[in-house]
């Protein structure tokens, strides 16, 4: 009755029909069961390894790049720290600078004679002498002669001088001798160096009333250094009875370990303000 | 030219001696580098043109220390003399002559420092803090005496070879 044609034309239509109802029906449900439910609990857990995986990996790629940039910002925060402590330093020592300079400036206010301000730019080379070199001369009117000081108390004697740079003997030199005087009780003596930034005073003699703390000062009999001027304190006094004179140690006031800036008294023959006995 | 080497040396190290090394804490105890200099003009350089550098040194290191005048220059020329004889004795290249003849030469130096100043009258150099200080310093001798003379005579074959080659490079361009 139909050809065969007719028979497969129409068979493929209903085919075509059946199956868009199929679909049209199944597509409704989300089935969480059954073989698409066994087929997702079988795949999940690789496609879970597989996930976590790869956000490790991306997580370790991307921590990388940003580690590479944590040290690159690290190392320029460093350098602005290290910039900023270099600056920090500046900032200290110009305050200690400022400090030293403003006490200087109050020790001269005090004196009636001009005063030359002077920073020590060398030592001596060797352990065994006490001299010191700062960078004002015979143009800046320094002489040899003078007397050299900083708030503390004497730190020597100028003994050689060239157009802008002296030489400074210090009082701790062995050939250092200055003229002094016990504050306490005005008993004389005379300041010689010692080794190891110490001072002895000598020529004391043994019926005189000195004491360890006692303060010495300049007497200013010796002509070069003002009268009353802080040399150090005794730091221990030694009786013999076979010898006339005391055996006494002085710690000098100045840190010479730490001198930087002094004050060169120009015209030294006068007397501290304050030293009235 | 060598002249020149040698005053170049001897003014760089007094600077470094005066103005270096006392703000470096742990070098406060270090001994007279020019001493060690002293000693290796004497092993390497024996001509009689090495006297007046002598005299030059001991006259600067008079000049800025605060010691009786011409004790540097006494040290340095009996170090140069003793020095000189010693290589008489002993090859200048042996190792053990390098180790220890700066260690001596302080030694040396400051054993005329001592004596001079007990000669002026000072009775208080030998207390604790004075044999420290040699100590110290031959200590640092012994550690570094050495090396110094090593770095001196490089230096000075470093200076030899570049006018070496400035004077060869000048005549050829003359030439």
């Amino acid at each position: 009755m139909f050809s065969k044609k007719t028979v497969v034309i129409i068979g493929a239509f209903f085919l075509i029909i059946a199956n868009i109802l199929i679909l049209s029906v199944i597509s409704q449900r989300y089935p969480t069961s059954g073989p698409g439910g066994f087929t997702i609990s079988l795949l999940a857990p690789f496609q879970e390894a597989i996930a976590g995986s790869s956000r490790f990996l991306k997580g370790i790629w991307r921590h990388y790049f940003n580690l590479i940039l944590v040290s690159e910002e690290n190392d320029q925060l460093r350098k602005q720290l290290a910039r900023a402590d270099e600056m920090k330093n500046e900032w200290v020592e110009a305050r200690l600078a400022n400090d030293r300079l403003r006490r200087l400036m109050d020790l001269g206010g005090g004196f009636s004679q001009a005063l030359v301000y002077a920073e020590v730019i060398g030592r001596d080379p060797t352990a065994w002498f006490k001299t010191v070199v700062i960078n004002k001369g015979h143009r800046d009117t320094v002489a040899v002669g003078m007397p050299v000081m900083v708030p503390e108390g004497i730190v020597g004697q100028v003994v050689s001088v060239s157009g802008h740079y002296a030489k400074v003997l210090l009082i701790v030199d062995q050939n250092s001798a200055v003229d002094a005087l016990v504050q306490r009780t005005r008993a004389r003596g005379v300041i010689k160096g010692e080794f190891a930034d110490q001072c002895r005073l000598e020529f004391v003699l043994r019926k005189e009333d000195v004491q360890v703390g006692d303060t010495v000062v300049s007497s200013g009999l010796d002509n070069v250094f003002p009268k009353g001027l802080r040399i150090g304190e005794i730091k221990d006094v030694t009786s013999d009875a076979t010898e006339m004179f005391y055996t006494i140690s002085v710690g000098p006031y100045v840190d010479f370990e730490k001198l930087e800036e002094v004050l060169v008294v120009v015209s030294p023959k006068d007397v501290i303000p304050g030293d009235d006995k | 030219m060598t002249y020149l080497f040698h005053i170049a040396v001897c003014l760089a190290l007094v600077i470094f001696q005066t103005a270096l090394k006392p703000q470096v804490y742990f070098l406060t105890g270090f001994y007279d580098v020019l001493t060690a200099y002293v000693i290796y003009l004497g092993l390497f350089h024996r001509g009689r043109d090495i006297w007046p550098i002598i005299l030059v040194f001991g006259g600067i290191m008079d000049t800025i220390s605060g010691g009786p005048l011409g004790l540097f220059l006494t040290t340095y020329l009996w170090l140069y003399l003793l020095t000189r004889w010693t290589t008489r004795l002993i090859h200048r290249d042996n190792l053990v002559l390098h180790v220890f003849i700066v260690a001596v030469g302080v030694i040396i130096q400051n054993g005329v420092y001592i004596g001079t100043t007990l000669l002026l009258g000072k009775a208080t150099l030998f207390a604790a803090p004075t044999l420290g200080v040699a100590l110290t310093q031959i200590f640092w001798a012994l550690g570094t005496g050495g090396l110094l003379l090593v770095l001196f005579r490089r230096m000075h074959r470093l200076w030899e070879r570049m006018l070496n080659t400035y004077f060869v490079r000048e005549s050829a361009q003359s030439g």
